[in-house]
């Protein structure tokens, strides 16, 4: 099922997502600080798992403003978020899990990209306090640059001495 | 019929035995249509991909994990159950069988049961890292694989 901002969130199964997880996902997917504000606890943790060297939307954030920063103007600079899709979502009291497909338009090329994702969410008290991200990076990455990954070629450092002099 | 509720130790007992990569421990929990998929390279990771039945994710237990793993431990970092699925968050921890390195990555995995036996396995991994590991140094995504082939064709 894919979620719009009007949609009433449900997975593959149609089972629909609690108020709770719901609002969340809704704010997330606006990318809306006011409503993302009202979601994320204070001292959220957050963590999207990638090479955060080459995009920096990947990562560890902590804490509520952090994350605002994060998902609502740096993300957007990347990425224009058009589709979510719920393929599962399994519930434990306030910790969710969901495995589900993203959709993206990409900012600068406009090019689609679609990856799937597995979400592990923590709330407290009815607001995010843990948030982590695994996804197939080495498929995104190549939707991202546009191209196949040639593994042979070797990130090269900078000196560390290179700046020395300015 | 409704499935009986999945209990925990159901799923930790059939990962230990898909940790073991033992057909025997893990030949009891796969039913026969049991569907297996593991995002991932296939040409760098050959043990990515889909997987049908039980005897083709056997197959990829005892030779195509083997292929690019000596050993392989799971320790699991977070566990979600409802019904009949689980969600599981782990590290693994890996010994690379051609350099002896030990690789560590993130993964996922969505599992459905019936029955007590796995019928879906859906799995997801850090894969950019694990590959970055698995050649043995930090990859430049910007560089186009085709840019680097052999030019040994002639246009006329």
């Amino acid at each position: 099922v894919n979620a719009t901002l009007d949609h009433n969130f449900a997975d593959a199964t149609g089972r629909v997502l609690p108020p709770w997880l719901a609002t969340y996902y809704r704010a997330y997917l606006s990318r809306d600080a006011k409503a993302l504000a009202a979601v994320l606890h204070e001292d959220v943790e957050w963590c999207i798992r990638g090479p955060v060297d080459q995009f920096d939307f990947y990562g560890v954030r902590r804490g509520r403003e952090a994350v605002i920063e994060l998902v609502a103007r740096i993300i957007p600079c990347y990425l224009h978020l058009t589709a979510f899709t719920f393929d599962a979502v399994l519930i434990e009291g306030e910790h969710a899990a969901v495995y589900g497909r993203l959709r993206a338009r990409q900012r600068d090329t406009g090019r689609l990209i679609c990856f799937r994702v597995a979400q592990n969410l923590r709330f407290r008290g009815g607001k995010l306090i843990s948030f982590s991200v695994i996804s197939d990076t080495f498929d995104a990455v190549e939707q991202m640059v546009g191209h196949p990954i040639d593994v042979t070629r070797e990130m090269q450092s900078v000196p560390e001495d290179m700046f020395s002099e300015l | 019929m409704m499935d009986e509720p999945l209990s925990r130790s159901t799923v930790e007992a059939f990962y230990a035995a898909y940790a073991s990569r033992d057909p025997i421990r893990v030949a009891p929990f796969l039913a026969d249509d049991v569907e297996w998929h593991l995002a991932g390279p296939v040409d760098l990771i050959p043990f990515c991909g889909y997987r049908r039945g039980r005897e083709a994710v056997i197959d990829y237990l005892a030779r195509g994990v083997p292929s690019v793993f000596a050993g392989m431990r799971f320790e699991l970092d977070d566990l979600v159950i409802e019904g009949s699925r689980a969600g599981l968050f782990s590290k693994v921890s890996a010994v690379q069988n051609t350099s002896g390195r030990v690789i560590h990555y993130r993964c996922a995995h969505f599992i459905t049961f019936r029955a007590g036996k796995v019928v879906s396995l859906q799995g997801l991994s850090d894969t950019f890292d694990m590959v970055e590991q698995v050649v043995g140094h930090r990859i430049d995504a910007y560089h186009d694989a085709q840019s680097t082939m052999p030019t040994d064709l002639v246009t006329v």
